[in-house]
């Protein structure tokens, strides 16, 4: 057993959950209601990611397009469903089915465009070893990024205009839009930034592992996991979470094998965590302060 | 968010209801307007039905698609040929999506709404044994061309004899794995098994013919993101042999990992990635090259007639080389409709009456297909190993494996 080796495995699948789990801590926070169509902002994003791999881009140049073809989407299915249903006065329980409907939505029509093939970016990664850890280039890259998307995201939290009004809408959208706050075009950035963090969750997931329809899917159990544990709405809460439901993951497995069960109890482990997260601290790790 | 507190968390447990019925696979089907429902008579209908099951979509879409060509072709050469007694041949394909959950829905719908008395399908072991009470209920006949757990000849889950499979059963290719290992003179094992019937089935097989000693077995979760945790473990297990029974999809992702990981094993799989499709992430074919993996897979008779002729048939089609188990479904097909001929009525117990005589005498583009009380065949598998010419992957033959003969190989390997 190598401790080291399974820190910085969990630290590498916990940034893909940061990225990923933005948008869904930024939309149940401030509409309300889980969102089940981000999986698929997260699969758009890998296959606009392999759009421009296969336009002989290279992977970097491909992330901007894979954030701005998710935000894109997420900003349309706002628009025409969402923000629409809402003026109708839909509750959360109407709203969550219509995301999953949503979400069926665009995976069929990924079906239908591209198939069921395998998609694989095609790269072969580089891999590194030093002090007996092994890491691919591709992950570096995925911490390093993900690090520095928590950074800009906490200083948009804490220090621009937009970022406070988000927090105050998020903790009270009435009264923030008593004070003057525009919550319907802050719910269109929300959506934006969140939907765009998804996309390229979804394009470096892609790289780490293939590109297929249910790419997103596969990973939106983990994706709530980290919401809840880290508190509806709470921004601080789901980047801390993100790293320790990636740690738990595992770790988790690590001793689920030594124990000699099935790993394939491996998904169970983000269910385990919101059970605990829902008994021990029901309002998420940060008790619901922004 | 305070002041809502209770309803809220109440609103997070619905949700994580919903992410569990929706995770565990709840399809939405779109029903067929099409209606055909007439009661079965004594003779034969205008149009003759076979279901056809195949995963179109998800861990195996990639051979799904080709086993259903090999259908295609099959159904297109008896219509062509004139049909069963001038009745046209119609296939009635639905995706199970690789899930046995959506298996059970598109097998009612293909027995309740279409009132299909024959299915070729489904691939996998797992959607088998879940179809396989329904079958034995309705009385409907499953031909699976590509399911291979050993517990799917047991007759407490195939009571009635209605399962049948054109493959032979792991029983047989477990033995098979395990002797390659054993003639290579290993003697420490990890098992890596897709968490499925197949699998499982495969890796208690090896686990008791393997002569060294079984380490670790894992069971992995084919959904998951990453498996560098599994792969650390086996690492650390310090085997000289892995043995990996996998599907394309989940195997490619599993091997990728390995590759980051640098886990230098020999690895011996079963058929489930002896396909091309596994060459498709550069990665993964590197990594399956360096590593010389080798496996097995049920033989092929490629050099025989009936081969030959369904080959280049199967070129001429679809422009491409059959894949895994193309074969296999084309002599699924081949067979029911025969049964159907033999039987002259379209109901689920003459057509099973039927298929234990007309297999006695079958000769299909994989060989013989004699059917044992169980829905059984005899089987051989193939010894394959993955090599690299100029820079091309492919799958080779490089052996022959049949029971009680052991493993010959073709020349040095």
């Amino acid at each position: 057993m190598n401790i080291l080796q399974i820190f910085i495995n969990g630290i590498v699948i916990g940034s893909i959950y940061l990225l990923i789990s933005v948008g869904l801590a930024f939309t149940y926070g401030l509409l309300r209601f889980p969102n089940f169509s981000h999986a698929e902002l997260i699969t758009l994003g890998a296959y606009a990611s392999l759009i421009a791999c296969s336009s002989n881009f290279d992977f970097i140049t491909s992330l901007p397009f894979a954030f701005a073809i998710s935000s894109l989407i997420a900003l349309l299915v706002h628009i025409l469903v969402f923000s629409f249903m809402m003026r109708m006065r839909c509750g959360m329980v109407e709203l969550m089915v219509a995301s999953i409907g949503v979400g069926l939505v665009i995976r069929h029509v990924i079906q239908e465009v591209w198939g069921a093939k395998i998609y694989f970016l095609g790269f072969v990664r580089h891999v590194y070893e030093f002090c007996g850890v092994r890491i691919a280039d591709a992950e570096i890259f995925i911490m390093l990024f993900s690090a520095l998307s928590a950074i800009f995201l906490h200083l948009m939290l804490t220090r621009t205009k937009v970022g406070i009004a988000l927090r105050a809408s998020i903790e009270n959208s009435s009264l923030a839009s008593i004070l003057g706050v525009d919550v319907e075009r802050l719910t269109l950035f929300a959506w934006l930034v969140g939907g765009g963090f998804a996309g390229i969750g979804g394009a470096l997931l892609a790289v780490q592992t293939r590109i297929i329809p249910q790419l997103g899917w596969e990973v939106l159990l983990s994706a709530f996991a980290v919401v809840i544990l880290g508190g509806v709405g709470n921004l601080h809460g789901a980047i801390l979470s993100s790293y320790l439901i990636g740690l738990c993951e595992s770790f988790g497995l690590t001793l689920l094998v030594n124990l000699g069960i099935s790993s394939g109890y491996k998904s169970a482990i983000s269910f385990i965590v919101i059970l605990l997260a829902l008994i021990f601290k029901p309002k998420g790790l940060l008790g619901g302060e922004f | 968010m305070k002041t809502k507190g209770a309803p809220f968390t109440a609103g997070v447990l619905l949700v994580l209801v919903a992410v569990a019925l929706v995770a565990g696979g709840v399809g939405f089907y779109v029903g067929s307007t099409q209606h055909t429902g007439e009661v079965v008579g004594p003779s034969l209908p205008d149009v003759i039905k076979i279901g056809v099951l195949l995963p179109l979509s998800g861990d195996l879409a990639e051979i799904g698609e080709k086993m259903r060509n090999g259908a295609l072709l099959a159904a297109e050469e008896i219509n062509a040929a004139g049909g069963i007694a001038g009745r046209k041949v119609q296939l009635v394909i639905r995706d199970t999506q690789t899930n046995p959950t959506v298996t059970v829905e598109a097998f009612n719908e293909l027995v309740n709404v279409e009132g299909v008395k024959v299915v070729v399908g489904p691939a996998i072991s797992p959607a088998v044994l879940s179809v396989a009470p329904i079958a034995n209920d309705k009385g409907v006949v499953v031909i699976s061309p590509s399911a291979t757990a050993p517990t799917i000849s047991d007759p407490s889950n195939d009571p009635n004899n209605f399962v049948f499979r054109v493959v032979g059963s792991d029983a047989l290719q477990g033995e098979a794995m395990a002797e390659i290992a054993n003639e290579m003179g290993f003697e420490r094992a990890v098992c890596v098994v897709i968490n499925n019937d197949y699998g499982v089935g495969l890796a208690n097989v090896i686990s008791e013919k393997f002569a060294g000693e079984v380490v670790m077995v894992i069971k992995y979760d084919p959904k998951a993101a990453s498996y560098r945790a599994e792969v650390s473990e086996i690492k650390s297990a310090n085997p000289d042999v892995v043995f990996f029974v996998a599907f394309v999809e989940s195997g490619s992702k599993f091997l990728k990992d390995a590759r980051v990981e640098g886990l230098n094993v020999k690895w011996i799989s079963s058929e489930g990635i002896a396909d091309v499709a596994m060459f498709s992430d550069p990665e993964v074919a590197e990594y399956m090259a360096s590593v010389e993996m080798v496996g097995t897979k049920p033989h092929s008779p490629t050099g025989s007639p009936t081969y030959m002729a369904f080959a280049e048939k199967y070129k001429e089609r679809f422009g491409e080389e059959p894949g895994l188990y193309s074969d296999y479904a084309y002599d699924a097909v081949k067979l029911a409709a025969l049964a159907i001929a033999f039987a002259g009525e379209y109901s689920g117990e003459a057509i099973r009456d039927a298929l234990f005589v007309v297999s006695q005498s079958f000769v299909g583009a994989t060989g013989i297909k004699p059917f044992n009380d169980y829905g059984d065949v005899p089987q051989e598998y193939d010894v394959w190993k993955v090599v690299s010419e100029d820079g091309e992957y492919q799958i080779a033959t490089v052996g022959y494996w049949s029971p009680g003969m052991g493993i010959r190989w073709a020349s040095e390997h």
